[in-house]
């Protein structure tokens, strides 16, 4: 016997303990962070080719069709006949890119693999489902469109909300891309990631000062916003975890609007969702009218965030921004020709990455302004805040387009309008 | 002969699964009847070699044979499965291998020549390691991530990773060098000849490293040099040779292997194609271009425990699936169970070599110990580089990854294996019954035809034969427990039947009849 060898064998034999380890460790362990990975783009090539559920807005909009079995078995892409309007919202599904945003959160639904879809009733354990997942949309087609046009060829980012439910009515960040041809952009994979602009309205946060009309509210809400810091939690994924307080309050224009919303919900911030419902049905159900044979397999719940302050409080900050709004004469006008106040704050802002870079401008807006169903907020880069005339009066940019998706939003009917509006 | 059996249904079954997986799919019935061939061909060459070793080396630990065939088996079903061009070249490399077992076998008389011949070992190494080294010296690009190339492209015929002949030279070398002291080697030096020896293999390694930025090529080279050397430690080895005191000589050598080890983190530090090996292994995601680290963690975590079944994985998303992430191409088809039950193989390698190197005499213990390592150590880097444990350097998982000279050099090594193992054997009989208990469990029982019955079946002791079947149906099990485990889609099921009729005739066969024999 040599306790050499028997030392070095020992050595060796623990060697491939580890790597059984770090096998179990990759394989098992941290198996699903790896395949929600951002690089991993095999999920998204297995998906290609097969059936696929559609994506609907609240007002019935078709985002991306549900791709059916083909009998031909041809490898359709995923299309999307709106373009770059909901890239940051519904994402893409490319072979060589990959997935982002619901394509990536729902892959499980829309390929029908989640348990409550593939498995309906006791015969499922037994035979393969081949059924898909749909998902029906919080984002209101027309408040949409209506703010994609409002922002125009500014970049930024608008975020319209329900503060009640956290249901995320509009969500359009500038600039955008084509989600059809992210594969032409970059042919090598998912290398393409970091091109791709960042989703403005979530994604990305900025240093935030509160404008001179409107300082006192907006500061006391800036500075309560500054609290809670920490990933909203929406379904989308790609939002960063929590935002250093480095250069004074900074924060994703998202969770801006958030905490304007939680002064219209005694103080409580909502987690914002951009799915409403995900529905099961057979592919090729869509023959005849597709809505027969889906049944509802999950309502997304509204559930709190925590609260962000105290009722009184928050009561109080809106009525002071009320009165901010009335130095800055603006009304909004519904189509029925009923007109509606709004509580506004607004200030400037800065790019985190370069302080003094160009100034944006943000602006948040609740209407109505005694019982709010709508908050927005608007954020504008590189565009210092200037004063524009408007019929609805004057304000600054921002507010205004703050108040162009406030009043599409309550005008549409996308939230229940106001009733007790006065003479 | 059950062990080649065992290898030759377990090949089949497998192939026959993921050839048909695949070629189901595409309708391609062409493919699989090639493919059927060349498993003919490999299969054949298998018990060939089992003969072989029953011709030359009777005495040898026969569990050892079972577990390369296995290796070599799976190695060729996936290489084949991930590219079928190479299912020919694959199975030219097993045939090779096969070759090289039973070359070694029949060599075996010349072993303690070449032991004497450490200088001209050493020779040999060097050119092989320079072939290997400047082969890949071509494609230098400072700063971005650049895996080294071992490949030595000799033509259509033959791309070979000469690296994988040297190791074995090496070690040949290293453990002549203990054992004589060679006439070039001059007085003065003779007592120091074990540092003098690590320290020009570290220096060698060192060389290495710098020319082929191959970290993994670099260590193991130096291990093969410097194992025999430390494991000389008990004098076994050229005791009548004058030599330091063994704990300066012990210290000597632990500083040469820490020296060496500062070395390379100095080089790993300054020098730009090793530091940004470095740096992508620790931050892969950064860069997406290089990815591949990264696709064989999303390959793996893809296959979960029981894997997808073998053939309805997707390798092309992998860089060099047939031979640097062969691992994550079986760890994503037939799972943590799959991937583990080639772990356990390996770690069975190094137990039967590790016990055949403590039966062993004078250098040839060193020989076996050293030739064990090196086999374990580069399948560890292999596999280490794959799971991100250590940088990916060194690609070839041995016996399992494409490529002939690699396949050679480790068959080489094997067969040294067999060849001291036949030695204890032959000691074993000459001097009687052994003296240590531990001898006698891997002793292989000559069957019942042989000539001279040295001992009578009864009155072979209860224990040796508990102990040696329960090693053996180890080896029989393994391949069913394998198969029995991996692949879902019912894959698993369509390999356990014929694996259990295998082993069905292990039982009777002549292998196991060591209780039944008349």
């Amino acid at each position: 016997m040599s306790r050499r060898i028997a030392r070095l064998a020992l050595v060796l034999g623990a060697g491939f303990v580890v790597l059984l380890v770090q096998l179990t460790n990759i394989g098992y362990l941290s198996a699903e962070s790896l395949q929600q990975h951002d690089l991993n783009r095999r999920a998204a090539a297995a998906a290609l080719g097969q059936a696929r559920g559609a994506i609907t807005s609240a007002d019935g909009e078709t985002i991306a069709p549900a791709i059916e079995p083909d009998a031909a078995g041809a490898r359709r892409p995923r299309s999307y006949p709106h373009g770059s309007l909901y890239a940051h919202v519904a994402g893409y599904l490319a072979p060589q890119a990959g997935a982002s945003g619901l394509e990536r959160s729902y892959d499980a639904e829309l390929s029908g693999r989640a348990a409550d879809i593939a498995l309906r009733d006791v015969s499922d354990l037994f035979a393969d489902s081949d059924r898909i997942g749909d998902l029906s949309l919080t984002v209101h087609h027309g408040v949409q469109l209506t703010v994609r046009a409002a922002l125009g060829d500014r970049d930024g980012a608008v975020v319209v909300v329900h503060p009640q439910t956290g249901a995320i009515l509009a969500l359009w960040s500038r600039p955008s891309f084509d989600p059809n041809t992210v594969d032409d952009l970059m042919p090598d994979g998912p290398a393409l990631l970091g091109r791709l602009p960042a989703a403005r309205a979530y994604q990305r946060s900025y240093v935030l000062t509160a404008g001179a009309a409107t300082s006192a509210p907006g500061e006391a809400l800036l500075q309560r916003a500054g609290t809670q810091t920490a990933a909203t939690g929406i379904d989308l994924p790609g939002e960063p975890d929590a935002i250093a307080q480095l250069d004074g309050v900074t924060l994703t224009p998202l969770q801006l609007a958030l905490a304007a919303a939680a002064l219209a919900n005694e103080g409580i911030r909502m987690r914002p969702s951009v799915v409403h419902q995900i529905s099961a049905r057979a592919p090729g159900a869509g023959t005849g009218d597709p809505a027969a044979s889906a049944e509802v397999v999950q309502e997304v719940a509204a559930s709190s965030i925590g609260s962000l302050l105290e009722p009184d409080e928050a009561a109080g900050l809106l009525g002071a921004m009320s009165g901010a709004a009335a130095q800055v004469p603006i009304s909004l006008v519904l189509s029925d020709g009923v007109e509606v106040s709004a509580a506004i704050a607004g200030g400037s802002a800065g790019s985190v990455s370069d302080v003094d870079g160009p100034a944006g401008s943000w602006a948040v807006l609740l209407a109505p302004a005694d019982a709010p169903t709508v908050a927005v907020a608007v954020l504008i880069e590189g565009d210092a805040a200037l004063d524009v005339g408007d019929p609805r009066g004057s304000g600054t940019l921002a507010t205004m387009i703050a108040a162009t998706a406030a009043e599409a939003a309550l005008a549409l009917r996308a939230v229940p309008t106001p009733v007790d509006d006065g003479p | 002969m059950v062990v080649c059996t065992t290898f030759a249904v377990t090949a089949l079954g497998v192939e026959h699964n993921s050839v048909w997986a695949g070629a189901g799919r595409r309708g391609a019935t062409e493919s699989l009847w090639r493919a059927a061939g060349w498993l003919a061909a490999v299969v054949a060459g298998g018990a060939a070699v089992r003969a072989a070793i029953k011709r030359w080396a009777p005495n040898s630990n026969e569990i050892l044979f079972g577990i390369v065939g296995l290796l070599m088996g799976i190695g060729w079903v996936f290489v084949a499965r991930v590219d079928s061009l190479l299912a020919s070249e694959q199975a030219v490399a097993v045939l090779l291998g096969l070759a090289a077992i039973a070359g070694t076998l029949a060599a075996a008389r010349h072993l303690d020549w070449s032991l004497s011949r450490p200088g001209a070992c050493g020779l040999v190494a060097a050119g092989l390691l320079a072939a290997g080294s400047f082969s890949g010296g071509a494609n230098v690009s400072a700063g971005a991530y650049d895996p080294p190339h071992q490949w030595l492209d000799l033509g259509s015929l033959l791309s070979v990773q000469p690296y994988g002949l040297a190791k074995i030279v090496v070690v040949i070398a290293a453990c002549g060098l203990t054992a004589t002291a060679p006439r070039w080697l001059g007085q003065r030096f003779i007592p120091h000849r074990h540092v003098v020896g690590a320290s020009v293999a570290a220096i060698g390694a060192w060389t290495l490293l710098i020319i082929g930025a191959d970290l993994a090529s670099s260590a193991i080279v130096f291990a093969a040099a410097w194992l025999p050397l430390w494991l000389d430690g008990d004098d076994l080895v050229g005791s009548d040779i004058p030599t330091v005191p063994r704990s300066t000589r012990a210290r000597a050598l632990n500083g040469v292997i820490a020296t060496y080890v500062i070395g390379v983190g100095v080089l790993a530090t300054v020098y730009d194609r090793l530091s940004a090996q470095i740096r992508y292994w620790l931050n892969p995601w950064i860069d997406a271009e290089g990815a591949t680290v990264v696709d064989a963690a999303f390959a793996i975590s893809d296959g979960g425990i029981s894997g997808v079944g073998p053939g309805l994985g997707a390798p092309q998303h992998l860089g060099e699936p047939h031979s640097d992430f062969i691992f994550a191409v079986i760890a994503e088809e037939l799972g943590i169970v799959g991937a583990a039950a080639l772990l356990v193989a390996f770690m069975l390698l190094i137990g039967v070599g590790a016990g055949i190197a403590q039966r062993a005499r004078a250098a040839h213990r060193l020989v076996a110990a050293a030739a064990t390592s090196v086999i374990a150590l580069q399948a560890f880097f292999a596999i280490a580089g794959v799971l991100r444990l250590l940088p990916h350097t060194v690609g070839a998982l041995p016996f399992v990854a494409y490529g002939q000279l690699a396949m050679i050099g480790n068959c080489i090594a094997v067969g040294l294996l067999l060849a001291v193992s036949d030695a204890n054997g032959r000691l074993g009989d000459e001097l009687g019954p052994p003296p240590r208990a531990t001898r006698s469990r891997l002793r292989m029982v000559e069957p019942a035809t042989h000539d001279a019955p040295t001992a009578e079946p009864q009155q072979l002791p209860l224990e040796r034969t508990r102990i040696g079947g329960t090693r053996r149906r180890v080896a029989y099990y393994f391949p069913l427990l394998f198969a029995a485990l991996t692949g879902r889609s019912g894959h698993g099921f369509a390999l356990c039947f014929p694996l259990w009729l295998a082993s069905l005739a292990g039982r009777s066969g002549p292998g196991l009849s060591l209780r039944g024999q008349p």
